[in-house]
């Protein structure tokens, strides 16, 4: 109930949305049955206005450099913007956590989880049971959990990862290059990416096609991904002028 | 209001065990130190002006004949045990505070033995008995004992009993007795009544602070800034007093009014409350184990709230065929209807090769039940106590099976590259704002000089990567990675990190490039000459 409300809210003027706007619980996101969906970030509002949907699985694929990635920690900062804890299983080590922060995901509710044990290689079915362990621990304790590299989970495990989400209405973002596309129920394929550069030549805002497939059929457009504006501190504006590129 | 608190302390107890441990020491002057400062002086070293808690160069000047000897506090506590056991006799469950001081609640003890006064009485009636046998060199020792409100005003009122000084505004009941070796060292009672514990606290010097809140050099600072006794430090403001000196500031003053830091640490040796299983056949599988463990949880939570206690934390023990022993502990913040749940995760992270003889579950920092104080602290004003429940309870899941490191928290930190804008850390504690709080304040920083400016790259590689270069200066841009042509390059940006360690200097220029295919990617170029793949604009 609560997400559609607010987006609906737009046009009402401050004092109205204060008085109408329900209070949000954070446990909504998880628990609760029913229509209600998270509220996707601000770039997919409109590919994606119906939400996104607690309980499923979204893929979120496209070559290294589409914006994947950035695209996932948007979703997790839109778990935490709507009250929820999130989690984000790096199964490569890969993900760099100021791009996490710059998306603008509370660091006071996210936890970034890394499978690799620090000594050594394992064996293969021990990784197996404990990335099996780690994933019933994150689907038992997250609103929303993101899944970077997600070929590195078989396809056999993927089957409880759907079957848990589903229980346990968490919301499960896997993005990388090869995506689990047979659990997923939304398919988001990024493609085209295009940057736009600063009067200095550096990269400051990118753009990206998304096509979104669901039951409900494809919508496809070109949305922004350039997240630093959540991102606050040393941001583009300041260092810029510090910086003195060759 | 506190509650009325009985301590016994045993003065020179350290100096006793030390001459009892060597005879050749008997009659010398003697320092015993722990860490490098004093830990107790014998009292013809006391009189030349060493003190607990001084560095031990210090005492050294002030009494360079002094012997010194390391404290052993195994012998010291073993020593310390049958006179533990004696005074268990009198009341059932005592807290050791430290060698030669024991604390324990005094209301139930009082009223069986008629008064707070008589209560005392018994007290002394085992040091006869316990002293001239376990303390071969008790001749220096004073016993002390008093009844006040709260544990640190009792504590003080019987170092001053043991020390044999007149208290000024309390109720002395002295029952010195002569120096007698076979009665048993000399001995003295106090009683603060309550409601007195500021005004008998008020003369102490505030030297007597300085091991109770963990800071030798505090009482120092406050002499030096004319604060004297507790009672200067009382009248101030508490709030002064905590921003000049922090936590253990706002401690002292809290102790200077009569305050207690904590509820005492009860042991009760009579009825140990662990509970054991052993598994007869051995338990192979995870299941077997875990119906152990719940079951053990139960027969613990049972026997643990018939005796109205909590438990600070909890640890599991399983014992394999091998007689290898697994152990693992645990804060018990969540009470122990959880701790099956936490057992089952042990297990299945240790993943024992053998099968499981025995399994433990042992209870540890015993006090009291007093409810739980609940954390009252929220982000944006809403939260939502289980789902915080929920996610405290996955990471420390989490972590039981892929180590501290497993589960990480993120904060924005100051510096130059993406790397070292934000930090991770192994995550202690939820709600993360805790901890995170200084760093999420940190993210309105000023701007860093030299600073790669956002976005930052999403993904990082470190892999070695071909790049094509246009002409050999190291300022000419890239003009190919990976044999794909760059259509935009910006830099160099050049970076001499750590440049006064061998070993972690970072000599580079960072570049930042995007392929015609739209995929921007980060590269840096090592004086040595190798090219990077640093990162991944995904």
């Amino acid at each position: 109930m609560a997400y559609q409300a607010v987006e609906s809210a737009t046009t009402l003027s401050i004092e109205e949305i204060v008085e109408q706007a329900p209070v949000m619980h954070a446990s909504d996101l998880t628990v609760s049955a029913g229509p209600e969906a998270l509220a996707p970030p601000s770039e997919l509002s409109e590919l994606l206005s119906a939400g996104l949907p607690p309980g499923a699985i979204v893929s979120v694929s496209g070559q290294a450099g589409s914006g994947a990635a950035t695209l996932c920690y948007r979703m997790l900062a839109a778990g935490t913007d709507a009250g929820g804890y999130v989690a984000l299983l790096d199964l490569a080590g890969r993900a760099t956590p100021l791009a996490v922060l710059e998306a603008g995901v509370d660091p006071a509710r996210f936890v970034l989880v890394r499978t690799r044990a620090s000594g050594g290689r394992e064996a293969g079915p021990s990784r197996r049971s404990r990335l099996a362990s780690a994933l019933g621990a994150l689907l038992d304790g997250f609103a929303v959990v993101g899944i970077l590299d997600p070929h590195l989970i078989g396809a056999g495990l993927w089957g409880r990862v759907a079957t848990r989400a589903r229980e346990r209405r968490v919301l499960v973002i896997a993005a990388g290059e090869e995506t689990p596309r047979d659990v997923a129920t939304l398919h988001l394929l990024l493609d085209a990416p295009r940057w736009q550069l600063d009067a200095g030549g550096l990269l400051a805002a990118r753009t990206a096609m998304v096509k979104v497939e669901g039951v409900g059929g494809e919508r496809s457009g070109r949305v922004s991904l350039s997240p630093g504006a959540a991102f606050d501190g040393a941001g583009r504006d300041a260092s810029k002028t510090s910086m003195g590129p060759a | 209001m506190s509650e009325r608190v009985c301590s016994l302390v045993i003065l020179g107890w350290e100096i006793a065990v030390a001459r009892g441990a060597d005879p050749d020491l008997e009659g010398m002057p003697l320092i015993v130190s722990s860490g490098g400062r004093v830990w107790a002086a014998s009292p013809d070293v006391a009189t030349s002006g060493v003190r607990p808690g001084m560095a031990l160069r210090e005492a050294q000047t002030l009494s360079p004949f002094a012997a010194v000897v390391e404290r052993d506090e195994k012998v010291s506590l073993s020593e310390f045990e049958p006179i533990a056991e004696a005074v268990e006799e009198i009341t059932p469950v005592i807290e050791i505070t430290a060698p030669g001081e024991i604390t324990f609640r005094a209301k139930g003890a009082a009223r069986a033995y008629g008064s707070e006064h008589e209560l005392l009485e018994r007290l002394f009636s085992i040091a006869p008995v316990v002293g001239p046998l376990s303390l071969p060199g008790c001749g220096g020792v004073r016993v002390g004992a008093a009844v006040a409100p709260g544990r640190f005003t009792a504590a003080m009122a019987a170092r001053m009993a043991a020390a044999g000084r007149e208290a000024g505004c309390v109720d002395q009941s002295l029952s010195k007795e002569p120096v007698d070796p076979t009665r048993g060292p000399p001995a003295a009672s106090i009683v603060v009544d309550d409601g007195d514990e500021s005004a008998f606290l008020a003369p102490f010097p505030v030297g007597v602070l300085g091991a109770e809140v963990g800071a030798p050099d505090l009482p120092e600072t406050l002499m030096l800034l004319g604060v004297e006794t507790l009672g200067d430090l009382a009248a101030l403001p508490a709030r002064s007093v905590a921003s000049r000196f922090g936590d253990a500031g706002r401690l002292a003053h809290a102790l200077s009014l009569g305050c207690d830091d904590r509820p005492l640490l009860l042991r009760s040796p009579h009825s140990p409350l662990e509970v054991t299983c052993a598994l007869d056949p051995p338990a192979l599988t995870l299941d077997q184990l875990t119906f152990a463990a719940k079951s053990l949880a139960d027969q613990l939570g049972a026997e643990m709230e018939a005796m109205v206690v909590s438990a600070a934390s909890i640890r599991v023990e399983a014992e394999d065929e091998r007689g290898n022993l697994l152990t693992a502990s645990w804060r018990n913040e969540s009470g122990i209807g959880s701790a099956a749940e936490r057992a089952r995760w042990h297990l299945e992270a240790w993943r024992p090769e053998g099968a499981i003889t025995s399994m433990r579950l042992i209870p540890e920092g015993i006090e009291a039940e007093r409810g739980r104080q609940l954390r009252l602290t929220g982000v944006g004003g809403a939260i939502d106590p289980a789902l915080e429940a929920r996610a405290e309870r996955a990471v420390s899941r989490l972590q039981a099976v892929l180590g501290p490191e497993g589960a990480l928290e993120v904060g924005a930190a100051g510096g130059r590259l993406p790397s070292e804008r934000a930090v991770t850390g192994a995550v202690e504690r939820l709600p993360l704002d805790d901890q995170s709080r200084g760093r999420r304040r940190a993210r309105r920083m000023p701007p860093w000089p030299g600073t790669l400016p956002s976005p930052a790259p999403a993904r990082t590689e470190g892999v070695s990567a071909a790049v094509g270069m246009s002409g050999s200066t190291p300022f000419d841009p890239p003009e190919e990675l990976k044999g794909r042509p760059i259509s935009a390059a910006a830099g160099p940006f050049r970076y001499r990190l750590r440049w006064w360690s061998p070993s972690e200097m970072l000599e580079a220029d960072l570049w930042q490039v995007m392929l015609e295919d739209g995929t921007a990617f980060l590269l840096s170029h090592r004086h040595d000459g190798d090219w990077l793949l640093e990162a991944v604009y995904d």
